[in-house]
This record gives structure tokens, sequence and C-alpha cells, in this order.
């Protein structure tokens, strides 16, 4: 009797909900090897983005050091001054990629709202059956490949035409309607059927009641599209054979890979670099501006 | 997804339910619907569906872009063509190679970087990590394995003056080594791609409820029981996900062609992937022999897919 509160164990540390699978690693020497091991992980993202922003700002002497440092010691802008005036067409190619990937994205994600919001909450004939074949079709392997979309578009006389590559990227719809969809489906419905009892039509419903609710999901398909449409390379190269409407993708393989001569030399790796970072600036600033929209939509919009 | 963890079956059998449907449903708010989905379908329709059907078509025929007016049906000749060419299973085998070393390094790889990702406590110090693991996804084709044709260069890149202080200087000639290839572009684009499996492996972590760790580790599981018996099967539907997100790997000729090239395929031709394979008898080779270019992206889709039935049967079957 007298010896049961003296052989009862003593309390269990508090375990915090996330102390998972590899708590252990965190506990020992409080997180400092769990930290350093992801660190270490991390580089493996972040080393040849540092490397090749370090070589931009690198003068031509420390660039052909034997021994490359990691950082950059003192910082300059030539490179980039250099690769604006070597690269021939560069602020050519990069107004052609902001026209097709704002083009693209501001189209497919007006679609697909629309699409979504008919899928989800309309009922009508045969609407299931389109969605479900929408869907489907992701998984029928794409056996023309680009010739198939290379014959579509000569005959539709889009080939060499920015307009021509905003209809086709922005048709890649099926992933985006089912985003859409799902985030329609998972509001509840009582705020829409309080509008159309108040006199408001479906557009309107849609238009001042829903699509604000879905904004997080509407984010999730736009930076989706305008990464794919900004680094997209090969239907591209493919459509587009007119120098003057190249992308920054193209415009740029071409100078670096002297694919074509007509660009002239352009190897100092300093200013190769400067004109990466350029190139991926615009899609690099968009992310980080929207991704707190991102992962927020990507954990509501595709739970499953 | 809500229906894509059990991916094409699924859908399948969804599609099927919608089609016996169709008699019974009402028309309801049609025009108001139409109006709605009309001008996604359409696009999709012309852009998307067409070629994907047009596909099918030419991958049965003698189809050549550039002899005019011919595109005789020739059944399964295109197939008998594959068998006897030996550039055909060479670029396979290497495809397959690389598509193995891709899926090992994401799997792997993201899986850690996820769990660690996830022990993190601080909402703001996750939230740079997940940014950082995302950034390459974000970049473009092009500049992202231009970068790495810099960084690995075997005059001036990192990677040569690190092996060189490492292992002497004969290493780095590996870099230009024709065996080397496969594995050096498969791992360029596990690293451009891991980041959005990442993301996809941490919306699974942390809706995995804490108490199921709690209740483990009071019955004395450790952190091996734990990571076997709780993370991997509740995880399960997630790397099926990923799965089938990545089904065109298999088919991949981008990272070749913007590495080498259009024109170069490497080393020994060690970058001719079967996708740049197939890039090239479509559109730089002789008469441009679409239908058994076709021919052999369908075959290769159809391994895809047969392979990622196979993965899903396997996942599906260690749930249990």
């Amino acid at each position: 009797m007298s010896g049961l509160s003296t052989t009862l164990p003593p309390p269990r540390p508090v375990r915090t909900p996330m102390s998972t699978a590899f708590g252990w690693l965190v506990k020992y020497r409080g997180g400092i090897s769990a930290r350093l091991l992801l660190w270490l992980l991390l580089l493996y993202f972040l080393a040849p983005i540092i490397w090749t922003i370090a070589s931009s700002l690198k003068t031509r002497a420390e660039l052909f050091q034997a021994t490359p440092s990691f950082i950059t010691l003192n910082p300059t802008i030539a490179n980039y001054q250099y690769a604006i005036k070597r690269l021939t067409g560069f602020d050519l190619f990069f107004r052609n990629s902001l026209i097709v990937t704002l083009g693209a994205t501001v189209l497919q994600t007006i679609l697909a709202t629309l699409a979504g919001y008919g899928f989800a909450r309309l009922r009508f004939k045969g609407r299931d059956l389109i969605f479900y074949t929408m869907i489907m079709l992701i998984f029928v392997p794409r056996a023309g490949g680009l010739m198939a979309q290379y014959e579509l578009m000569s005959f539709l006389g889009l080939r060499n035409s920015l307009f021509g590559l905003i209809l086709a990227f922005s048709a890649g719809l099926a992933v985006p309607v089912f985003i859409m969809r799902q985030s329609f489906l998972n509001l509840p419905p009582d705020f829409e059927d309080a509008a159309l009892i108040d006199g408001c039509n479906r557009f309107q419903a849609f238009w001042y009641v829903m699509a604000p609710m879905a904004t997080g999901s509407m984010m999730v398909v736009a930076l989706f599209e305008f990464i794919r449409v900004w680094g997209e390379y090969l239907f591209t190269l493919t459509m587009i054979d007119n120098r003057e409407l190249f992308t920054l993708g193209i415009g740029m393989a071409m100078q670096f890979l002297g694919v074509s001569m007509e660009f002239g030399e352009f190897t100092s790796y300093g200013s190769q670099a400067a004109a990466f970072v350029m190139a991926s600036s615009p899609v690099a600033i968009f992310f980080l501006a929207t991704q707190r929209w991102f992962v927020r939509g990507l954990m509501e919009g595709l739970k499953f | 997804m809500a229906t894509s963890p059990s991916g094409a079956a699924a859908t399948a059998s969804a599609w099927w339910q919608a089609v016996r449907a169709l008699r019974r449903e009402a028309w309801g708010e049609s025009i108001a619907g139409f109006l709605f989905v009309g001008p996604a379908v359409v696009l999709f329709l012309i852009f998307n569906a067409y070629p994907i059907v047009r596909g099918l078509v030419i991958a049965f025929s003698d189809y050549r872009y550039l002899v005019p007016d011919y595109a005789p049906f020739n059944g399964f000749d295109n197939w008998f063509a594959m068998a006897n060419d030996r550039v055909f299973w060479e670029s396979f085998g290497r495809s397959l190679q690389y598509t193995a070393i891709y899926f090992a390094l994401n799997f792997i790889m993201a899986f850690f970087v996820a769990v660690l990702i996830s022990q993190v406590h601080g909402p703001r110090e996750a939230g740079v990590y997940r940014v950082i693991s995302y950034l390459p996804v974000i970049l473009p084709a092009s500049v992202a394995l231009l970068v790495w044709r810099q960084f690995l260069s075997p005059e001036f890149g990192y990677i040569a003056v690190l092996l060189k202080g490492l292992f002497g200087p004969a290493i780095s000639a590996w870099l230009r080594d024709a065996r080397a290839v496969v594995p050096i572009l498969a791992t360029i684009a596990a690293w451009k791609a891991m980041g959005s499996n990442v993301l996809l492996l941490l919306v699974g972590l942390y809706s995995i409820n804490g108490e199921l760790y709690e209740a483990a580790s009071i019955d004395g599981a450790g952190w091996w029981k734990r990571l076997t018996a709780i993370t991997i099967p509740l995880l399960l539907p997630t790397f099926t996900v990923i799965f089938v997100l990545a089904a065109g790997v298999l088919g991949e000729a981008e990272a070749s062609l913007i590495y080498y090239g259009v024109t170069d395929a490497g080393p020994e031709g060690a970058g001719r992937l079967i996708g740049r394979y197939a890039y090239e008898v479509a559109f730089l080779q002789g008469d441009l022999r679409w239908g058994y270019a076709a021919a052999m992206n369908l075959t290769v889709g159809l391994t895809s897919m047969g392979i990622s039935g196979l993965v899903f049967r396997l996942l599906r079957s260690g749930r249990v």
C-alpha cells in the first residue's frame, strides 16, 4: 500500500503531435543532427542555384580561379550588362515569354474556374460523362506526341504564332478543371442557395458568391500553369521557327548550345549565368509572391 | 485527389457509370451548364483530345510526313520493324535505366526530406524549407539543364573541382564517359521534379494524426517500427499519386534534347533515350517516319502504364 506511489514510473515526457517516426533524431542533441541532415539534403536542391547566382556576380578573374569559390567576394553587375548586350534578342525573347505565359495563365484559370463550377454545381445531361472523359484521357498514351499537334497547328495556321501557343498551352485543362471542381465541391452550397433565392442568376451566384471563395485553388491553377508555360521547351521549339517569336527557353538554348551559328559566340559562363538568373526571375518572383496561397490551396484542394 | 489514388482503374469505372447513367439523367440546367463548361471543353477537345486520338491512328500507319498524300494503314508492321531495330532496343534499355534511377532518387530522397521537414516545429522555418525544396521545380527546363551542364562541366564545374580534389585529376574524365550519361540525366531530372513530391508527401504527413505515434511509442514501438507501421502505410496513397503523376518519365525526351542539343546525342549516342529517338525519327531523320515514331510512343506509353499498374497492385496489396 505504502509502496504504491513510489513504484509508479516517472511521468512520461510530453510528446508533441509532430514527434513522428524520426523523433529520435530531433531529440538527439536538441534537434541539431536532424537539422544538419535536412540542411545537407537541402544543399542538393540549392547548390546549383547558389553557384549560378554567385557566378553571375563574379569578375572575370574570380570566374577563372583554379578553385572556384562558392560565393563571390567582389560582386559586379558587368555580366548582366554584357548578357543583355550580347545575347541578341534577349529583350524580345523575354517579351514573347511574358506574353505567352500571362496569356495562357489567365485564359486557363478563367476557363478552368468556369468549367469547375459547372461540373461541381450544375446538374445537366452528360455532365459526369464529359468530366470523366476529360480525366480518363490523362491516362491514354500520347502516341501522336508532338506530331499530331504539329499537324493540327499547321492545319489551323497557328504555327509560328504566339496566339497559337497561348491556345495550345491553356488547353491542358484536365488537371486544372479537376482541381477547380474539387474546390467548388468542398464549398458549402448554402451561400449559393441563399444567393439564388435572393434573385441572383446562376452567373451572378458564381461571380459574386462562389468564385471569391475559391481564390486559393485558382492561385494553385495559375501558379502551375505559369511555371509550366514559362519553362516549356519542346513544344515551343517544334511550333516556332521564326526567330522573332522565340521564347526565352529556346532562345537561350540555341545561343548557348551553338545550335545556330547566326547567334554568334556567347561563351563566358559568367554572362550565361547572368542570363539564367534573368530568365528565371519572373517565375521565381511569381512563385515567392504566391507560395503562401499555393501550399494552403494545395492542402485544401488536393486532400486525398 | 479524391479519385486519383486509385488512378486509371477508378476513373474508368466512374466513366462507365457516367455512360450508363446518361440515359436516366434529366436535362436540368443544360443551357447554363454548357455555357459554363463549353469553352473549356471545346478548347480541350481540339488541342488535347483530338491529338491523342489522331496519334493512335498514326501509330498504325506508314505515315511519312515528307511524302505527300502518303499514309497507308499498315497494321502491326511498325511493331515488326521495331523488333528488328537495334537502336530502338538500346534506347529503350537506357530509358528503363533512366526511369529506375529517377524513381529511386525521387522516392527515397523526397521521402526523407519530407519527413525531416515535417519534424520542424516553427511554421516559418518549415515554410522556408518547403520553398527551397520547390525552387528547382519552378526553374525553366532549359535553365535547369544548362545550369547543370555548367555545374558538371569537366573543365571548371564545381563537381569536377570537387572530384579532382578528392580523387586526383583523372576522375573528371568520368564526367565525359558514355556510361555516366544516363545517371547524370536522371539525377538532373530527379533534382528538378523532387520538390513537388516533397510537397505532396508533406500534405500526407501533416494529415497523419499525431496520436497514432504517441500510442505507438507508449506501446514501446521504436522509430523504425513507427516508420514502417504508421508513416509508410499511411503515405501509400501519396506514393500512388506520385507514381501516377510521373507516368511520362519513361518516354521523356526533353532533358537529353536540351543537355546535348537537338543534333547531338551525347558521347557514343548514350543520351539517346527512347523519347529522344522517337523525336529524331519524327523530326530529323530521312522522310520523317511519323507512323513509326507514333508506334514507338504508343509502346512506351503502354509499357509505363503496365509498370504503374503492377506497382499500384503491389502497393495496394501491401496495405491490407
